[in-house]
């Protein structure tokens, strides 16, 4: 039960439930106060002291119904269970072969011609003891270590060397060379190859379903961050926005205890008087400085035009993951000309949003000057010492007027004006790229290509927005 | 499968007690209740408010008849106000009246420093448990039988006080700086509820058991209202707890929980109705609608309703 109490919580961390050692003694604690019996119960258990969220009591849920229809751990109906390496032993499943499958070519068959065991076992249909020895030997080959699907074949042959499909099939050879109740056997033993064949398969497929799949999954979790924001695909996007709405809630949650934080050690000397005066002026009560932290107002403006679309996607997606942190967020996209799309994103959720905004404004050359242009009369009198503009483009003009003068009146109201650039620094200058003019207009000036580098943006935003 | 164990025994009757001291549970709130006794381990209870979750605490120090011992978080609550503080009024007091006698005790010592030496001789006199004034985390500590110690709204306290926890929870101990560890005499039953405001730390949740209590079904629903407001008819009741699951479905600000199911219930009981009709609920609606556009949208959806529990 040990060994698959630890598998489970394999499969649960790689799953994404965060599980430690110590959580893990108590499931063992909690298994051994409730016992196998009931799996409810141990459902309710298990998920009490491994999920500490709702959300991963979710994902818990899922992981059990799985893992342990296939993990029989009920003592009393299966006598593998006792040993370790009977857990994958599916009794159920073998039970219902067994009465309908090919114990009836046994009939026509002679066991006794059969010498192997695994013959003899094939030929007198006892499913549950090749189970057993498959399971058993899935065990010794670490299949609860399978990466991927391309490790299917390899496991598939390990399996079936282990149990003694080779020796089987030199039985075979040697039954049909003999007399007519010799093929008979080989016939009826060839039958069961097949169905064993299936069910070695089976029990691959179900290890791969269960370990393989989250840890691909964690795997690509982790480099996702990292990768170009540009290169990404339609396939990764659902991925992406989890990973993108986890990080909003960690900066959420970071910097909402930071809005109230104090300064502790600074007297403020003027309150400390005057709560003073109730003792006779004694300072009885010392009153310390507390630093206010306001929400930062962020308006955003963001080149929607082919080369840069992917990364303004993301941006808007996180901006718009921090509602709560920074209400009052707007956003605008451009190709050449400037729209607002900050109702759109109160009225439609983010992703349909995100898809048509760009839809609707995208798809053209970008035109930094007009688009400035436009921007500041839109929105310049409403920019003030606390408003930080983001602005996302390659600054890629076509060799048209980039508008810088229109961003130096921006930057002369605004907070900061932060210019994230998804190209990468060497680039910034060539050709077309406006980058180093533009950047005489901006209070900071980032390469922003990955999720990881708009973390640290959207982070630096709020640090600072005081 | 079923096979009735120790372990299943127990829960069932756990269940059945809570359940005659009013609290109607399921399988999953009592194993988790079971669970946090047999391993001692502090409950941490989420879900949205009004579904209960300060009441499994009560009810449960009914059922175990301990003494429940509060401890409300808020923003800014402090060690002084949950764990203990020193009297200083008596140590004031104290101070004076044992002037003379402190006189006396330095009489013929010649000199500060002789003087601090017999004082420091005297031991800690002042910071002693007699000036100590414990607070509802020491109390629980302290109890001898054992208690039942409700944390409420942990979400609210900061999250320097979550901190500050997490001794207690795992090792049922606080260190007092000028006394020392204190350890529990018996290790109290810990319930925290939490409305989720704030995410709750990683480190307290791994102390805990972890129990989400949602809206329950229709059929726990109308147990609850049975036990709670015993008068009501089966109709009536039937009707109202189908209306309330209506509510719920639709996209409101506020969802009716099941404290306002009662609530409503009461209401109803008190103005001798036996059945709902559209009137009585819009003289009503007030009771388990508590913001003023939700109580329109739903007072539209009346008869849409009415017409679904029929």
């Amino acid at each position: 039960m040990q060994a698959t109490l630890h598998d489970f919580i394999r499969v649960l961390r790689s799953a994404g439930v965060r599980i430690s050692t110590a959580e893990v003694i108590d499931g063992h604690h909690a298994v051994g106060a409730v016992g196998l019996a009931d799996r409810d119960l141990l459902r309710e258990a298990l998920g009490t002291t491994l999920a500490k969220t709702s959300e991963e009591r979710d994902i818990f849920d899922g992981c059990f119904e799985r893992f342990f229809r296939y993990h029989d751990i009920d003592p009393a109906s299966s006598p593998e269970a006792e040993d370790p390496a009977g857990e994958s032993a599916d009794a159920a499943d073998g039970e219902t072969t067994e009465s309908g499958g090919p114990r009836a070519d046994a009939t026509e068959a002679a066991p006794e011609h059969a010498e192997s065991t695994l013959s003899r076992q094939l030929l007198q249909g006892e499913w549950a003891g090749i189970d057993a020895a498959i399971a058993a030997a899935g065990q010794r080959e670490g299949i609860n270590r399978i990466a991927s699907f391309t490790q299917r074949g390899r496991f598939m042959r390990a399996l079936s060397d282990a149990i003694g499909v080779r020796e089987m099939d030199a039985e075979i050879a040697r039954l049909e060379a003999g007399d007519a109740a010799e093929q008979a056997t080989a016939l009826a033993l060839e039958r069961g190859r097949q169905v064993l064949r299936e069910r070695l398969r089976d029990h691959v497929e179900r290890h791969i379903a269960l370990f393989a799949t989250p840890e691909e999954k964690r795997l690509r979790l982790e480099r996702l961050p990292q990768l170009r924001l540009s290169n990404l695909e339609q396939r990764h996007y659902a991925d992406m926005r989890r990973l993108v709405e986890r990080m909003a809630r960690k900066l959420a949650s970071v910097h909402s205890r930071r809005l109230r934080e104090t300064r502790r050690g600074q007297l403020d000397i003027r309150r400390t008087l005057r709560s003073g005066l109730a003792y006779d002026g004694v300072p009885f009560n010392p009153r310390w400085r507390q630093k206010r932290r306001d929400r930062p107002r962020v308006i955003a403006l963001c080149d929607i035009s082919g080369s840069v679309e992917a990364t303004a996607r993301f941006l808007l997606m996180f901006l718009y993951s921090m509602r709560d942190v920074m209400p009052g967020t707007r956003a605008f996209v451009f190709c050449s000309d400037t729209h607002e799309v900050t109702e759109l994103f109160e009225q439609q959720a983010l992703e349909t949003a995100v898809a048509t905004a760009i839809q609707r404004y995208g798809n053209q050359p970008s035109h930094y000057g007009t688009a400035l242009t436009q921007f500041s009369d839109a929105c310049l009198r409403e920019i003030d010492s606390r408003t930080s503009v983001v602005v996302l483009g390659d600054a890629r003009s076509n060799y048209g007027d980039p508008g810088v003068e229109q961003l130096r009146g921006i930057y002369n109201r605004a907070r900061r004006v932060v210019w994230l650039n998804p190209e990468p620094r060497a680039l910034w200058g060539y050709g077309d790229s406006e980058m180093p003019r533009m950047a005489s207009a901006c209070h900071e000036v980032r390469p922003c290509s990955t999720l990881r580098q708009l973390e640290q943006v959207v982070d630096s935003l709020l640090a600072r927005g005081r | 499968m079923t096979q009735e164990t120790p372990a299943s025994e127990a829960i069932a009757t756990l269940k059945s007690g809570l359940q005659a001291g009013g609290y109607v549970c399921d399988q999953e709130i009592a194993t988790v209740v079971y669970l946090a006794r047999a391993l001692e381990k502090p409950i941490l209870v989420e879900g949205p408010p009004g579904v209960g979750k300060t009441e499994l605490a009560r009810a449960t120090s009914g059922y175990l008849s301990l003494p429940l011992i509060r401890l409300q978080c808020y923003e800014g609550l402090d060690e002084a106000k949950a764990l203990y503080e020193w009297k200083y009024g008596k140590q004031l007091l104290y101070t004076q009246i044992l002037r003379e006698k402190l006189g006396e005790f330095l009489e013929g010592t010649q000199g500060l420093e002789q003087a601090m030496e017999r004082l420091h001789r005297m031991g800690e006199g002042f910071f002693s448990e007699q000036f100590l004034e414990p607070r509802p985390l020491l109390k629980a500590l302290q109890s001898e039988a054992g208690a039942v110690l409700l944390i409420d709204e942990v979400d609210k306290a900061d999250q320097e006080f979550e901190a500050f926890l997490l001794e207690i929870l795992s090792d049922y101990q606080v260190s007092i700086p000028e006394i020392g560890t204190v350890s529990a005499l018996h290790p109290p039953l810990i319930v925290l509820t939490s409305n989720n405001t704030r995410e709750i730390g990683e480190a307290l949740r791994r102390r805990c058991l972890h129990l989400h209590i949602d809206f329950p079904e229709i059929e726990r629903e109308r147990q609850i209202v049975e036990t709670q407001v015993p008068g009501i008819g089966d109709n009536l009741r039937d009707q109202l707890v189908a209306f309330v699951h209506g509510i719920r479905e639709m996209e409101l600000r506020k969802q009716p929980a099941v404290s306002e199911t009662i609530d409503w219930a009461r209401t109803l009981l008190l103005l001798n109705s036996d059945s709902l009709d559209a009137d009585t609920v819009r003289r009503t609606l007030n009771v388990i609608m508590k913001h003023e556009d939700d109580a329109e949208r739903v007072a539209r959806a009346v008869p849409d309703l009415l017409a679904r529990i029929r």
